[in-house]
């Protein structure tokens, strides 16, 4: 694996002292930074102290500022082997023209997530290529994510509410909306303007090729059309049959799940955030017990740790089967591989169920454990299916696809994402190995008891269609391999911490769970203030982070080539629109 | 050779093409055996693996969840709920809205007035029942519950919600289990502390026999023949929901094809009560039957007719029915049940009692239940068919006027008439043909005394007791797991033959858990 080295390891002094009365380390080991500073640091971070991956860039609206928090991490640096991030916060109390420099020049990866920032607290990072709204509709008034920001069917700020339904019966909400219809127009934007699309991408030229006169034109795919995945846009601009630009259009399932998540309890959320990647909810459920976790210091049973792991090699598994079935159908290979991966995912699903008791929305983590044990059913069945048909179904899978001739000449060579890109784009997941970067949540930053399992990193070596398809055949033969293990260590006892309770005391603090789903790194950022709800709640999506490939991946190949590259990235628009 | 990937993969394909003819009379086979409960596996899934729903269904795993359900305790007819609003605290969307009961004091009460849910924003999360300390909450496996409109439907009142604790133990085994061993352990603790008090519960039992579930099939039976003529046909207070619709449809095809001619009388409910009802039902809250509620009872009396052959004006037959029954409960009830928590019967249950009272009446003798319907005057039928039943018809008229008897529920109905008509299966052809007499001795032995009782005594205590205006209605399902309860019971006595009524409720207090 090659290695980036940090460019001048002379210079080894913290920064703290480089930029000494700009930079500052808070309680939690932070580093606040001033804002006019934060690009300096953020190079120097970079350039000299190997943290090249930009993990998450989120903002909290506390009562006296506007505050911007990065978790940076090192990838393929000689001299940092750092496992735990570096954190680095950077703050305005302006909060009617709040300004913080854009990092993007640094971090290239923080373009959407700077956006997302943008259009829910209002802060302008200057020096972004592209500020505009990204989830809500350029029209849209009003900064959804601050504190005082109430939405159309408002009720209180937390939960329990007072009562869904004052007045001794039922009410709806849309019953009680002022609006009757739901549609207030904001005063900067009335429905007759609104007719005539905003040109969103750039200026489109004539140009001439050659002794041919071509033109470049834009067309929207969407947000039907790649709804082989969910309601999604893309703006392509062509040159023929090639592709010069593509911009993701996304929101289109936008609900703000993080405002409901600030108002919901702890435990609220925890079904909420099964409707993310809702292929993956085990995942989530995790990540998301997870952080909470490390806020309450809780320390899970040994067996619930081990329920976990299989809950989340299973939904590996399942979920790696489907996305491969849908990159096929991406492909043009309808339905023949993803129905052939829907009969084995039906089978996990079904363990899930008798678990869980729902075969997608599972909502079976809870802080200190899991919700219920394991029926007894549950091991015969699932040894069945880890050591019997699984195995033989992946080379089933192999044998139909891998050297098939028209999926390796579709797939090799198309939509390259190197290594270096890959870093800067702070992508994650298949998709990142795939270019060769070997970095795994599971083996770098374990959560839970991964470090006890036996298991290879699959990286490819192109960083294309081919890679990535490789890459998660891989993958899934590691989680059977994870659930061979686990499924013969799992011991008896407890799964859960304590007793179950539904009023939770989260102390004061901000922690950051990460966990490696299939997708990618799926990472919840929440802050209490030792109150019953969560003051922030931040969920930092794969799919919402990767989606930034697809324009490097497509560029320059036809037109053919934007949904193969589209359904290589795996999104799942729950997450990516949330 | 370039090609040849192609081809190995196209062998796989053929290889599952095969496979849908070697492996599929198999895994037919397998599952012929319980098409209801089918349950895949990695051994048993090749060739064609779609489940072909519904003629075939998935196995329902004990955890499954859908929309919660209310547990009612299946003897004494009380809610375990308290009413502490926990689950209210805890739903992530906020979709619990519950009252709390008030005694005739003024004081608060441990037991829901109302309990809805909006089914419509239930995520179906499942904390309600993790975090309910009584038990009283549980996720429902029904998950087939297509409804026609999605508002008015989607509001689930505490008699939709509403199940016995049989039904809860019959879906749910192993929680059932667990969580009784863990009520006993608390009990017999308790009983440690305080053993003068155990004693006087006991004793208490007997006097009062269950109140409205068990007695209600007998009721119905009896009222549903005969006094269900009178009953309020459109005054039903809540439009009956979609499942319900469907358990009935459901319920009369298989009335239809399986047992005696039971269609019959349900018409004849239909057709009499429709003045009684309204005048009835001074509520104030008569809620016309919905389109598709009619819709449904006019298929299901369409299938009762072609089933039993009778001939009844398919209009509102089974509404009608329903609010008879009721009546008839409430009398009783006044006298038997000051303590205070009258439950009117529902609409709903009123209708499946009338069903029952049919199927009774088909099992008995078809002649007789065939009159039944054509007769307007609710009293003259009754009598013959079922001796108890004019008493609770005229009681009934009394008490209703009140406005605060709700009258029994469509799909309780249908549970009692299914009940009634498996007492009969049980009791024997002969003794069945008496059928709406025999109801006393037979199974209802229990239910039959229990049931006027009960029913005059919710009336009264009602009045006073619910000056809301909002009496409990009991829900159809959880009418319809009484009856069956009742209906095992009786089945279970029916071989001794020798059950008197004080028996059979004594053992029907005696099985169930609490």
């Amino acid at each position: 694996m090659a290695v980036v080295t940090p460019v001048d390891t002379a210079d080894s002094r913290p920064i703290e002292e480089v930029f000494a009365g700009d930079v500052a380390k808070d309680a939690s080991g932070a580093y606040v930074v001033q804002p006019n500073k934060l690009v300096d640091v953020a190079r120097r971070l970079r350039n000299e102290q190997g943290y090249t991956y930009l993990s998450i860039m989120t903002a909290v609206d506390y009562p006296d500022r506007l505050e911007c928090v990065y978790y940076l991490y090192p990838m393929r640096v000689e001299g940092n082997t750092a496992t735990t991030p570096l954190v680095l916060k950077s703050s305005t109390s302006d909060k009617d023209d709040p300004v913080i420099p854009s990092v993007t020049p640094v971090w290239p990866g923080a373009n959407f997530q700077e956006r997302e920032a943008y259009d829910m607290f209002g802060i302008r990072f200057a020096g972004h290529p592209y500020l505009h709204r990204i989830l809500m509709w350029d029209g849209f008034e009003g900064w959804p994510l601050r504190k005082d920001y109430h939405e159309a069917y408002y009720e209180q700020d937390q939960k329990p509410f007072g009562s869904r339904w004052p007045g001794g019966h039922f009410k709806r909400a849309e019953e009680r909306n002022p609006w009757g219809k739901n549609v207030v127009y904001p005063d900067v934007w009335s429905p007759e303007e609104a007719k005539t699309p905003k040109e969103m991408m750039p200026v489109v030229d004539v140009d001439q090729l050659g002794t041919i006169h071509s033109q470049k034109f834009v067309i929207n795919m969407g947000p039907q059309h790649p709804s082989t995945h969910g309601v999604f846009r893309m703006q392509v601009t062509l040159d023929g049959e090639t592709v010069v630009d593509v911009m993701p259009v996304i929101g289109y399932l936008h609900r703000n799940h993080e405002k409901i998540g600030e108002r919901n309890l702890w435990l609220g959320n925890m079904p909420f955030t099964d409707r993310l990647d809702y292929f993956c909810s085990m995942g989530n459920n995790t990540g998301y017990a997870l952080a909470v976790e490390r806020l309450m210091k809780v320390e899970v049973p040994e067996r619930a740790e081990y329920i976990r792991i299989i809950m989340q090699e299973l939904t590996r598994v399942q979920n790696h089967l489907f996305g491969i079935g849908q990159f096929l159908s991406d492909l043009g290979a309808f339905f023949t591989p993803i129905l052939y991966s829907i009969e084995n995912r039906e089978l996990i699903l079904d363990l899930f169920e008798m678990t869980s008791g729902s075969r997608m929305m599972c909502n079976y983590m809870r802080f200190g454990g899991c919700a219920y044990d394991l029926p007894p059913e549950f091991m015969p069945l699932a040894e069945d299916l880890v050591f019997n048909r699984l195995p033989a179904e992946v080379d089933q899978f192999e044998e139909l696809l891998t050297n098939n001739e028209i999926l390796r000449s579709r797939c090799i060579g198309v939509g390259i994402i190197p290594p270096e890109t890959a870093i800067d784009l702070s992508l994650s997941g298949p998709i990142l190995r795939a270019s060769g970067v070997k970095y795994d949540i599971r083996r770098h930053e374990p959560y839970g008891i991964y470090d006890r399992f036996d298991f290879d990193i699959v990286m490819g070596e192109r960083g294309d269609l081919y890679d990535r398809y490789m890459v998660r055949i891989g993958e899934t033969r590691q989680a059977i391999r994870i659930l061979q293990q686990a499924l013969k260590d799992i011991p008896e006892g407890p799964v859960m911490a304590g007793r179950k309770a539904w009023q939770i005391r989260v102390p004061k603090g901000e922690s950051y769970g990460r966990v490696e789903n299939p997708k990618g790194e799926t990472g919840f950022y929440v802050v209490s203030d030792g109150s019953a709800n969560p003051y922030r709640y931040h969920v930092r999506a794969p799919s919402f982070v990767n989606i930034q490939a697809l324009r490097e991946m497509s560029i320059g190949y036809k037109i053919a080539d934007i949904i193969a590259n589209l359904g290589s990235i795996d999104i799942v628009l729950g997450e990516l629109d949330r | 050779m370039f090609g040849s990937g192609v081809l190995r993969g196209m062998m796989v394909t053929l290889k599952h093409f095969v496979e849908t003819y070697t492996e599929d009379p198999r895994r037919r086979a397998y599952i012929a055996k319980s098409p209801d409960a089918v349950r895949q596996n990695a051994s048993n899934t090749k060739g064609l693996f779609t489940v072909q729903y519904p003629e075939e269904k998935l196995a329902i795993n004990e955890r499954f969840r859908f929309f919660p359900m209310l547990i009612v305790d299946g003897q004494t007819g009380e809610d375990w709920c308290t009413s502490c609003g926990i689950c209210a605290k805890v739903c992530p969307p906020q979709c619990i809205y519950i009252v709390r009961g008030t005694k005739p004091d003024g004081k608060p009460k441990p037991e829901p007035e109302e309990f809805y849910i909006d089914t419509t924003i239930c995520m179906q999360c499942g904390f309600c029942a993790e975090f309910c300390p009584f038990d009283a909450i549980k996720m429902n496996h029904d998950y087939e519950l297509s409804v026609f409109e999605r508002l008015e439907s989607g509001i689930y009142d505490k008699d939709t919600l509403s199940v016995t604790t049989t039904y809860y133990a019959r879906t749910h085994p192993r929680a059932w289990a667990e969580e009784s061993a863990v009520r006993e352990a608390k009990e017999a603790k308790e009983k440690k502390a305080a053993p003068a008090a155990a004693p006087a519960a006991p004793a208490a039992a007997p006097a009062k026999p269950t109140p409205a579930a068990a007695p209600a099939p007998v009721a119905a039976a009896g009222a549903a023949a005969t006094a269900g003529a009178e009953a309020v046909p459109g005054a039903k207070p809540k439009p009956m929901s979609g499942k319900m619709a469907k358990q009935l449809r459901e319920q009369a095809a298989a009335g239809g094809a399986g047992a005696e001619p039971p269609a019959t009388p349900p018409p004849a409910a239909a057709t009499t009560p429709a003045e009684p009802g309204q005048a009835t039902l001074p509520s104030g809250k008569p809620k016309p039957i919905s389109g598709k509620l009619a819709k449904q009872l006019r298929e299901q009396a369409a299938q009762q007719a072609a089933a039993g052959g009778g001939e009844t004006p398919p209009t509102e037959p089974p509404t009608a029915a329903a609010p008879t029954a009721p009546a008839p409960a409430a009398q009783p009830g006044q006298e038997l049940l000051p303590s205070g928590k009258p439950k009117p019967i529902s609409g709903r249950l009123a209708k499946q009692m009338r069903e029952q009272a049919a199927q009774q009446a088909a099992a008995g003798g078809a002649p007789e239940a065939s009159a039944v319907p054509p007769v307007s005057e609710p009293p003259a039928t009754p009598a013959p068919s079922a001796p108890e039943a004019p008493a609770p018809t005229a009681l009934g008229q009394e008490l209703l006027p009140s406005g605060r008897p709700k009258p029994i529920s469509g799909r309780l109905a249908k549970q009692l008439r299914e009940q009634a008509a498996q007492q009969a299966a049980a009791g024997g052809a002969p003794e069945a043909s008496a059928a709406p007499a025999p109801s006393e001795p037979v199974v209802p032995a229990a239910p039959a005394p229990s049931a006027p009782e009960t029913a005059a005594s919710t009336a009264p205590p009602a009045q006073e007791l619910l000056p809301s205006g909002r009496p409990k209605p009991i829900s159809g399902r959880l009418a319809k797991q009484m009856r069956e309860e009742a209906a095992r019971k009786a089945a279970e006595e029916a071989g001794n033959a020798s059950a008197s009524d004080a028996e059979s409720s004594e053992s029907g207090a005696g099985d169930t858990s609490e």
